[in-house]
């Protein structure tokens, strides 16, 4: 009866003598050359302290922005959701423009596909943590999931032209999500860096997400310390490098020769003008935890198309219309423009082009990174890792499909070509040194080389004896 | 036997949590202050101890007109309950339209554009609890959810083009909204800042969203 009951008595003190911890979560934008810094002063525990002082007086000069900034309090062992987000409203669906209600004027104007349904999508900062307190509050574990979702702007694919050049229109948004979830072990107060990204409109910034966690108690909890002498995290970081062939060949012989190390290397390619920086990750994470690192951009493209002419015949009143399927003026147009080549003209009596209705797609064009290390398998040196480390590219458009055949001329759509790049492992490796992950060539029309290095750091740091 | 009592004092001590003797009250307080200001409580904020004595200097920031108190939403359930307090403005806009036709004879440009469908959206401050109490009525432990939606403009998205090159554009409402959604641990009669958020289109000013609960015995 007496062990019972004490166990009936822990279980209440430990219901009722609980924590809070409170979340701050802050996304800063800075100049990738300071930023690289902040990144390797943030991968050392004892080091974090100098980066956040940083990233402080980086923010107090004007030298860093503060793009969001979010905090929320948790009981330990629940769930926080806290979120800033506007809704963003886009059509998904149209219908054929009423060619009465055209502008009459010469070429430059746009007629706009009418939109019937909309959609939404949150723009904003969202954060999720699951914060659990060990060592009498001094450290806390947490499952963290950070995402800052973006609309820079507007895809314009011009579906159509009239033989009086004016055009045809949709638009769609393009969205970038940056998002990261992982589990982190941290002190209580002192910040840890969650995510870093090259930001896809500013390729030249540097964009930080940084978490702190501090764990305040309330009726004086009595909880047990953990009965371990330090305790901590691992971080696994990444760079892509992209450089012209020649150059890339010669640095990956030097990486694997290891005269020097390879971000040295990469890095100084970077100062000359030789190399850019394509991908920069910074991502902690804990012993069989999966942990995820993302940086997209949506791509919203027409999948179905109706350029077969027509539509209701009071509508038609162009006799003489051209038909081209235009570029979106996205990346690459002049790649598109390669695969479309000129524009042909097409002599369709009472065409009018249809906009594709309800047929968009969306491809995830950037990088996503996950990655588990396995405990069982890790030394003093050394840890294995799963890695899954995922690329999509969007490589322009292609002429695809014949989908008419009016007075010998041909309509073509068109169909955008996505390049993917994966690479899934199962590798050991070393800690604290940058070795090469992968070596991919990249084919025309980019030409070059993509190099990407690794390194495994730990974090561990030493508690006091409660 | 020994199997079953466990299971017996757990039912006995559900049984009894089900059946508490407390009431709980909830104030929520929503509160918009330029980030300098809010920088300078914050410490004290983010305090057991001294979240009274900053929520004081708060209060005197919104008498004195340099902070505003957009909502306080106030409810009271019995222990182990819900409760749900909102302050809302409906809003309603068309979100499904027929093409644009054209009307009239043709010699002024004119055009119907007719919605189908409309949907309805709550703009305010919404939260909502629900409670626990520690059998002495000291510590309350709450699964909160509070919210504030803004209607922040609207956004135009356009749907024809008339012969003299005016547009015609649908009107899409653009809706901020702040969320928290947690749970915390409280003693009675004490506040805690459960959140700090951005207010849409003031960059200067943060939005905190503070709890306070305390519990009352409960009426027999």
């Amino acid at each position: 009866m007496k062990p019972l009951f004490l166990l009936l008595c822990c279980a209440s003190v430990r219901a009722w003598a609980a924590w809070n911890v409170a979340t701050e979560f802050r996304v800063v934008r800075l100049p990738i050359s300071s930023g690289l810094e902040i990144v390797e002063l943030f991968s050392e525990e004892r080091t974090t302290r100098e980066a956040t002082a940083m990233v402080e007086r980086m923010l107090g000069d004007g030298r860093a922005v503060l793009v969001a900034e979010l905090f929320g309090t948790v009981a330990d062992g629940d769930q926080l959701l806290a979120e800033d987000v506007t809704e963003h409203r886009y059509p998904t669906e149209y219908e054929s423009p009423n060619p009465r209600l055209a502008p009459s004027r010469a070429s430059g104007l746009a007629i706009p596909a009418a939109p019937t349904v909309m959609e939404v999508k949150n723009i904003g900062t969202t954060l999720k943590s699951s914060p659990a307190v060990w060592a009498g509050g001094a450290v806390i574990q947490a499952s963290i999931a950070t995402q800052r979702v973006s609309h820079p702007g507007n895809f314009r694919y011009e579906y159509g032209i009239r033989a009086d050049g004016i055009k045809y229109v949709i638009e769609q948004p393009k969205f970038v999500t940056k998002n990261t979830r992982t589990i982190i072990v941290a002190r209580s107060g002192i910040p840890t860096l969650v995510g870093c990204y090259l930001d896809h409109e500013k390729p030249e910034q540097l964009e930080l997400h940084i978490v702190t966690l501090t764990a305040s108690g309330t009726a004086e909890p009595k909880v047990e310390a953990e009965p371990v002498g330090s305790t901590g995290m691992a971080r696994v970081e990444l760079r892509r490098y992209r450089l012209p062939v020649a150059d890339g060949v010669r640095a990956r012989i030097a990486i694997e020769r290891g005269d020097i190390a390879a971000d040295e290397i990469l890095r100084k390619l970077a100062a000359e003008g030789k190399a850019t920086l394509a991908e920069c990750v910074s991502l902690p994470t804990y012993p069989w935890r999966q942990s995820l690192h993302e940086n997209v951009l949506e791509v919203r493209y027409p999948t179905e198309f109706d350029a077969r002419g027509g539509g209701p015949p009071t509508l038609a009143v162009d006799k003489r219309a051209a038909a081209f399927w235009a570029l979106p003026p996205s990346v690459n147009r002049d790649n598109w423009r390669h695969f479309l080549g000129p524009h042909r003209t097409v002599v369709t009596p009472d065409y009018i082009p249809l906009p594709p209705q309800q047929m968009f797609e969306v491809m995830n064009v950037g990088s996503v990174f996950e990655i588990e290390i396995d405990p069982y398998y890790a030394t003093e040196s050394a840890a294995l890792l799963n890695v899954n480390d995922k690329q999509i590219e969007n490589n322009g458009f292609i002429r695809r499909l014949d989908v008419a055949d009016h007075q010998g001329e041909r309509l073509y759509d068109y169909q955008p070509v996505f390049t993917e790049r994966r690479t899934m492992t199962n590798r050991a490796l070393p800690i604290g040194k940058w070795v090469l992950e992968t070596f991919h060539r990249r084919t025309a029309p980019n030409d070059d080389v993509e190099i990407t290095i690794a390194r495994l750091k730990t974090n561990r740091f030493t508690l006091k004896t409660p | 036997m020994k199997t079953l009592f466990p299971l017996l004092i757990s039912i006995c001590a559900a049984v009894h949590t089900a059946w508490a003797d407390w009431s709980i009250h909830t104030e929520f307080y929503v509160v918009t202050l330029a980030k300098k200001q809010a920088a300078a409580l914050m410490p004290e904020l983010r305090d057991d101890a001294n979240i009274d004595a900053a929520f004081a200097k708060l209060e005197r920031l919104v008498t004195a007109g340099e902070a505003h108190a957009v909502a306080t939403l106030t409810g009271r359930c019995d222990a182990g309950g819900k409760l749900e307090s909102k302050q809302v403005d409906e809003v309603k806009y068309a979100s499904e339209w027929e093409p644009a036709k054209p009307v009239g004879d043709g010699k002024v440009p004119a055009v119907a554009l007719n919605p189908t469908m409309f949907d309805v959206r709550e703009v305010g401050v919404r939260f909502s609890a629900e409670s626990a109490v520690s059998p002495d009525g000291q510590t309350l432990r709450l699964k909160t959810e509070e919210s504030h939606v803004r209607l922040i403009g609207w956004s135009e998205v356009e749907a024809a083009r008339l012969p003299d090159d005016s547009k015609v554009t649908l009107k899409q409402p653009q809706f901020s909204i702040s969320r928290h959604a947690g749970s915390i641990s409280l003693k009675s009669g004490k506040r805690a800042l459960l959140g700090v958020h951005a207010v849409p289109g003031k960059p200067d000013e943060v939005e905190l969203f503070i709890l306070r609960g305390w519990t009352t015995p409960a009426a027999k």
